[in-house]
């Protein structure tokens, strides 16, 4: 008996080994739930990662930068669009000069919800700010800081500040400086639209100065147009119903008998019960309304 | 130095002969040729991958060689008995290790010479072909070189290590030696910060005593296309080559005491 135990013994701890195994295999934990919704991609804090691999860095960051632009090809969704951010950041701190990891993760970060509803705004602002620190004279960078501030935050106000700012830099470019006059007109501030145009003028080396005074026009005449609108409303009020055309808001007593002809000769009318002019091929409108 | 000559060529021999190095230079040639299917997944950024990963996969592989053939190649010597072939001869032990040594960087320069001429040729393709790359900058002929430089001193610490121990152990020391040098900026800079004057003067002791692999290192400067004044690069050079002499002699002192039974 104690020999045929000493022969198998090998044989039975096997077996045993085999039974316990079998008895204790346990699915693998989900993911999902070992972080709470928070997946976010296990990354190395900055400091570390360039420390310890400091002989091979560059190609680290660009190993995590291909990274990157492969999970911007998968299917969106807010998660995807926060560990894009987690990945940027990452970046960033590796390679603060990294201008391209800053300018791209903050333009996917914002996951859109329908309508004008985004999350992940608060990301996308820290990275474009944190890249405002490191290049403070991007255009680029400023165009977007302003666009988030006016789309996610709803903060026109601090988006026309970022634009006024970015006037003054040098090269400015005239396209988005006639862009962020939207932001004005939706505020209905023509004066500050006005100042902003000719100030981008005044500064020079925009590259087209002819589509600048193209826009300053355009100002005007929407803001004489806008002045048309209050006489046609005030005018219905008195006819009893819309009028049709200029001479009824003349005759209404609401608009001059003088002021038929915009400052560049266009012909003013009622349509639609809105002022226009022949000049204008459209009425201006807000930056929401685009 | 006929007999250091001969043993230098004899070894660049050997080492083509070797399997892992022939492994290792198909290898490094896939990688490099495989730079220019990173690009494809790129927006941008064209110049600034393909600089990175044209001369990460050389200074990763190149180091990788150095240190396989640098501290396996004395320790074989010894347990193969071979080396009393080469002692019985009219040549010093000195000379022996010399020549080991000058074979070795040889065959690993030889190595990086041929990357980099692979990883310019795609640069200058690049060029010649994309609106989004710039072709070949002296940073890259720069970078090049610092990693040529590394080889020369990665190489003899090698051999210092492989005259005084076996080949795991120098092995072990040689990969730990490499990662220190390339941190031993970080260690004085953190070392600096410290309260402690015996932190802050042992901080300043690695610094100094430990090969500084991080000053050879010009590959980050050309992802960006930093320049670098050639006063930079003769006292890198300089630095490279005084320390590899020192290491050698000190190599070879202790090579000529050592006991091969």
């Amino acid at each position: 008996m104690l020999q045929w135990g000493r022969k198998n013994l090998s044989w039975l701890l096997g077996a045993v080994s085999v039974l316990v195994l079998v008895l204790t295999r346990a699915a693998p934990y989900p993911l999902e739930a070992r972080h709470e919704g928070e997946l976010r991609p296990l990354l190395l804090r900055g400091s570390v990662a360039s420390s310890v691999s400091k002989a091979h860095l560059p190609l680290l960051i660009d190993l995590y930068w291909l990274r990157t632009l492969i999970g911007m090809a998968e299917p969106e969704t807010e998660q995807r669009n926060k560990n894009l951010y987690a990945y940027g950041d990452f970046l960033t701190d590796l390679d603060p000069r990294f201008f391209h990891a800053y300018y791209f993760t903050a333009l996917v970060t914002p996951y859109s919800l329908g309508g004008d509803k985004f999350v992940n705004g608060d990301l996308a602002l820290k990275m474009v700010r944190k890249a405002l620190a490191r290049f403070p004279d991007d255009q680029r960078l400023h165009m977007q800081h302003a666009f988030l501030l006016t789309y996610i935050e709803h903060d026109s106000r601090a988006a026309v500040e970022v634009f006024l700012k970015m006037a003054k830099l040098p090269n400015a470019p005239a396209a988005a400086i006639a862009s962020a006059t939207a932001i004005f007109i939706e505020q209905n501030d023509f004066d500050a639209a006005i100042a902003l145009v000719s100030e981008a003028m005044g500064e020079g080396g925009h590259g087209s100065t002819t589509l600048l005074a193209d826009r300053k026009k355009q100002l005007e005449i929407e803001r004489q147009l806008r002045r048309l609108d209050e006489a046609i409303k005030a005018a219905a009020v008195k006819l009893g119903h819309t009028p049709e055309s200029l001479d009824e808001v003349i005759q209404a007593g609401e608009w001059s008998a003088d002021e038929t002809h915009d400052q560049e000769g266009g012909e003013l009318s009622v349509e639609a019960g809105r002022g226009r002019s022949s000049w204008l091929v459209g009425r201006m409108e807000g930056i929401r309304k685009w | 130095m006929n007999g250091v000559v001969s043993i230098a060529l004899n070894g660049f021999r050997e080492a083509r002969r070797n399997r892992v190095t022939s492994v290792l230079f198909v290898f490094a040639f896939i990688m490099v040729f495989s730079t220019t299917v990173s690009v494809e997944f790129t927006v941008a950024t064209f110049d600034r991958v393909m600089t990175d990963f044209g001369l990460g996969v050389i200074g990763l592989l190149s180091p990788a060689l150095t240190l396989f053939l640098g501290t396996a190649l004395i320790p074989r010597e010894i347990e193969r008995r071979t080396i009393f072939m080469v002692v019985a001869r009219p040549v010093s032990r000195s000379a022996f290790l010399v020549g080991r040594y000058i074979g070795n960087v040889i065959t690993v320069a030889f190595l990086v010479l041929v990357m980099g001429a692979l990883f310019l040729l795609q640069m200058q393709f690049a060029g010649a072909t994309s609106t989004y790359s710039s072709g070949i900058h002296r940073e890259h002929l720069i970078a090049l070189y610092g990693l040529l430089l590394e080889v020369v001193l990665l190489t003899a610490v090698s051999f210092l290590f492989a005259a005084a121990s076996s080949q795991y152990v120098s092995a072990l020391s040689v990969t730990c030696l490499y990662f220190i040098g390339h941190m031993s900026e970080d260690l004085y800079t953190l070392a600096g910060r410290s309260k402690s004057d015996v932190i802050r003067v042992v901080g300043r002791a690695i610094y100094y005593l430990l090969p500084n692999f991080d000053r050879l290192d010009f590959k980050a400067r050309a992802t960006y296309f930093d320049p670098t004044s050639n006063a930079e690069l003769l006292s890198t050079t300089g630095y490279a080559l005084a320390y590899t002499v020192l290491v050698l002699i000190v190599a070879t002192r202790i090579f000529e005491r050592r006991d091969f039974k």
